[in-house]
């Protein structure tokens, strides 16, 4: 097992997730921001996760769009042909970007530290996740394979019958979702009935939990960033 | 009264659900910010953004259960927090919140209602909270209007989705 | 007496089938094979022995079935059936449920507050071969690794008797050949009961006690297998039972058409990653030809290549006909149905077809007008069978590629399958069937390539068939 539990991790990036939620004055979230994204920006592209910078860049574009459309007023800043670019849209896309920068740091050191199956199972010991959600959780993780198989072969039959692959309209999710799900119950079905017969009434909870000096850390991590953060807000 | 005690079968199905809205979230991310970025998130959010709560009217209609709205929305967005994305941690704020407003959909049908209606309204019902999460997060590039008009893009394809997400659960139903 | 079950009657919610008086008694050790067509009961017989049928599906049943005393009609008895019974169903892929094979052993260990559980998750790991993939991910198992998986966390927990749902009907032959090892060295072999359902009685004949034959619900008969004889084997096959080896009576075809397919050394494969190399194959016009192999040995890649879903690694395919129009028929037909109504899905074929396809259909499936309400995914296995081959029959494909048509089919089906693919063939379409079913090549093949080693080759009709009947034993 890992020296801070994946449950620890799991608890950190909810507090990052709840700051940046909730925490209404920008300049107090620079502190989380910064130091959570640099490090998640290291850990996830040592883990080869290169969609993360690129999502997180399509997001702060986005942003910068909507800022450009929907609140481009104050001095103008640049001027590119007959587009304007006001401060308020740069301050706006600016303030915005440190909350996502929270949130994807957070998620980024999240999911590099952790791995799913061990993740479960921390859960279900150090917070005392239910015996039935912790089944569907681990039945989820064995279904992921199974049913990116299945929606491959349902895109590759759509083609072949000449109906988009693209789920456009309606009628696209119907067509897609259908024979997915149909495919998904069936083995369900089968696979809790198994589960049945094999005692699944009988299982306890595993609620046992047992936190290292390591765990400790993190948590006492997050707690600093809180306070810091809502004496920023305080002093402002 | 339905039977409200839930078996394996029905906790497999939740998985199915909730991996159907993972494998979902994970498809439509990339096509969403590309949609958002290319042509407004008005756009992006009319036809997307439904696909998002249809773990509620999925569960709800196919387990038609007390409680299995909120699951098979909640565990969706667990899977996705597990898989690696971008917004991990966020989407379990959204999912919880999603998925509470469609278990109200059918809490408020007393749960004898799982037709396509009820699937309409618990496709609908996310939309409440939702522009105000993205609020807090956005607020700042979003006016006061526009928030609105996003709670109504994002409401009507909810319904169309509920209802999709309630005639597929109906159909398939053993 | 170890089992001691009397059920008068069982019936799913909702449906009209009705099992009636099934009587069973096993003592410990003794094994018996229920066996009979699709839609015999038998899958029923054993949710409701095991009480899952009343108690976990809302079905109903009237009778008892003890097991080791203990009533699993009853609520309270079938809160036991994990200490008395151990279950491997039909499917790997529709029974395991954690993502590794060490939290899938352990499971039913966890449940029942086994003390060892390392320990024994360990040793049957190791005891079936899978030492070293504790922690791996099942996707990565092969299909054998899959079964033998299911069939140890069916016996970890040491239940005096194992049931078993059709074991080899998702296997290949060297899969089933493994699962008759397994069964005589650990469920037979040491003294475990066992009751096996399975359609295809001759993989389990020299294995059992006694052989029960279900039709429509009720047992038609039953012998010790001492007493099963040449005339009793007759009438199994003569009530849809598979006891007996293919026989090759094909002539070999004398007009064979023009080659519309070929591939000069192809090499085929997921991501760059060569599965098989160096094929060079080809079809002619109104051709069946087989491909047969191991499960996993590239077959359905092949079909896949052909059919254009995937890029050939290397190497060539070419169509010596002007528009080829190729159409892949997955090994499971639920893929193939997209709208929610059968008459949706028959509109569909009639804007490609017309009316003059439409009419055949109706005329050769009437019982297709009681149904076009139903959603295709709620017809019956055989029915959706059929639907897969009629919507890729509307497409007009000129080759038609299949993914094992025929597995896991009861004598009855799979009869009625090589009618509808024959029908195909008259049509003066080709087809290309990846299988490992010995029956398709007695019935259906006109040429066989095999695989092996990542290689493929043509083999003589008599060979693939040896090939794959020696297969299993």
């Amino acid at each position: 097992m890992p020296r801070v539990s994946p449950a620890t991790w799991f608890i950190y990036s909810l507090i990052m997730t709840a700051l940046a939620f909730t925490i209404r004055s920008e300049i107090a979230l620079i502190l989380p921001a910064i130091p959570n994204f640099i490090l998640g920006l290291i850990l996830s592209l040592r883990k080869k996760y290169y969609l993360f910078p690129i999502a997180f860049l399509l997001a702060v574009w986005a942003l910068f769009l909507n800022a450009v459309l929907f609140v481009n007023y104050g001095e103008p800043v640049v001027v590119v042909g007959p587009l304007v670019i006001r401060s308020n849209a740069l301050w706006a896309t600016l303030i915005v970007t440190v909350r996502i920068m929270t949130i994807t740091g957070a998620a980024m050191i999240f999911v590099s530290m952790i791995n799913p199956r061990e993740l479960i199972i921390s859960l279900e010991r150090q917070l005392g996740l239910p015996k039935g959600l912790a089944f569907a959780l681990s039945l989820a993780l064995r279904l992921i394979p199974l049913m990116t198989y299945d929606y491959h072969e349902i895109l590759f039959i759509r083609r072949q019958r000449g109906y988009r692959t693209k789920l456009i309209i309606p009628t696209d999710v119907i067509g897609v979702l259908l024979p997915l799900v149909a495919v998904g119950i069936d083995r369900a079905y089968w696979i809790g009935i198994a589960a049945e017969l094999r005692g699944f009434q009988l299982r306890k909870r595993r609620f046992n939990p047992k936190y290292t000096l390591w765990d400790l850390l993190v948590i006492a991590a997050a707690i600093a960033q809180t306070i810091v953060s809502l004496a920023i807000v305080f002093l402002h | 009264m339905p039977a409200r005690r839930y078996t394996a079968i029905d906790f497999a199905i939740l998985a199915v659900v909730a991996v159907v809205v993972g494998l979902i979230f994970f498809f439509i991310e990339i096509p969403y910010e590309v949609t958002k970025a290319a042509a407004g998130k008005m756009v992006a959010r009319i036809v997307f953004y439904g696909l998002w709560f249809i773990g509620g009217p999925l569960a709800g209609s196919l387990i038609r259960k007390p409680g299995a709205a909120f699951l098979g929305e909640f565990l969706g967005a667990l899977v996705e927090g597990i898989l690696p994305t971008i917004y991990a941690s966020s989407v379990l704020v959204y999912g919880a919140a999603q998925g509470i407003m469609s278990e109200i959909a059918y809490a408020i049908l007393g749960y004898r209602k799982w037709g396509i209606g009820a699937g309409v309204l618990a496709g609908a019902l996310p939309a409440l909270v939702v522009p105000f999460l993205d609020y807090l997060l956005w607020g700042a590039t979003i006016t006061d209007v526009m928030l609105w008009v996003y709670m109504l893009g994002a409401m009507i394809s909810g319904a169309i989705y509920g209802a999709i997400a309630a005639l597929i659960g109906n159909t398939l139903r053993r | 007496m170890l089992v001691d079950a009397k059920i008068t009657r069982a019936q799913h919610r909702g449906s009209r089938f009705v099992l009636r008086d099934v009587f069973l008694n096993l003592g410990e050790g003794e094994s018996v094979l229920v066996v009979g067509s699709s839609g015999c009961g038998k899958t029923t017989l054993l949710l409701a022995m095991t009480g899952v049928l009343n108690n976990l599906l809302e079905g109903e049943v009237e009778g008892y079935s003890r097991i080791g005393g203990v009533n699993l009609l009853e609520p309270e008895g079938f809160r036991e059936v994990a200490r008395l019974v151990g279950v491997v169903l039909q499917d790997p892929d529709k029974q395991i449920a954690m993502p590794t094979p060490y939290d899938e052993v352990s499971f039913v260990l966890e449940n029942l507050g086994f003390n060892d559980i390392e320990e024994r998750t360990n040793r049957i790991l190791g005891t079936f071969g899978l030492t070293g993939k504790e922690f791996v991910s099942i996707e990565k198992l092969s299909g054998g690794e899959k079964r033998r998986l299911t069939i140890a966390s069916a016996i970890v927990h040491d239940p005096p008797i194992i049931l078993f749902d059709e074991p080899t009907a998702s296997i290949d032959p060297w899969g089933v050949r493994e699962v008759r090892k397994y069964f005589r060295e650990h469920v037979s072999g040491l003294g475990k009961a066992s009751i096996v359902v399975e359609h295809k009685a001759k993989y389990f004949l020299d294995l059992v006690d006694e052989v029960i034959l279900l039709e429509d619900g009720v047992i038609r008969a039953r012998r010790r297998i001492s007493e099963v004889d040449e005339a009793f084997l007759e009438y199994l096959e003569e009530h849809g039972v598979d006891v007996r080896s293919p026989i090759l009576i094909r002539e070999p075809r004398k007009d064979a058409g023009r080659t519309i397919l070929e591939t000069r050394g192809l090499t085929i494969g997921y991501n760059g990653q060569p599965v098989i190399s160096g094929i060079d194959f080809e079809v002619h016009e109104r051709e069946v030809v087989v491909v047969i192999g191991a499960n996993g040995s590239g077959k359905t890649t092949f079909l896949k290549t052909i059919a254009g879903a995937l890029k050939p690694v290397a190497g060539e395919i070419v169509f010596h006909e002007e528009n080829p129009r190729v159409f892949y028929v997955p090994q499971n037909p639920d893929y193939m149905f997209i709208h929610t109504r059968v008459k949706r899905e028959l509109d569909d074929l009639y804007k490609r077809s017309g009316r003059i396809f439409i009419e055949k259909i109706f005329s050769e499936a009437p019982w297709l007008k009681g149904l076009l309400d139903m959603s295709p995914h709620r017809l019956s296995h055989g029915q959706r069978r059929w639907l897969a081959l009629t919507i890729a029959r509307g497409y007009n494909p000129s080759i038609v590629l299949l993914d094992e048509p025929t597995t896991g089919l009861d004598l009855k089906l799979y009869r009625h399958v090589v009618e509808w693919i024959r029908k195909i063939v008259k049509e003066k379409r080709s087809i290309i069937i990846a299988s490992h079913d010995p029956r398709v090549i007695a019935d259906l093949a006109d040429r066989v390539y095999l695989v092996e080693n990542n290689r493929m080759r043509e083999v003589s009709l008599e060979y693939g068939l040896k090939w794959l009947e020696e297969g299993f034993k």
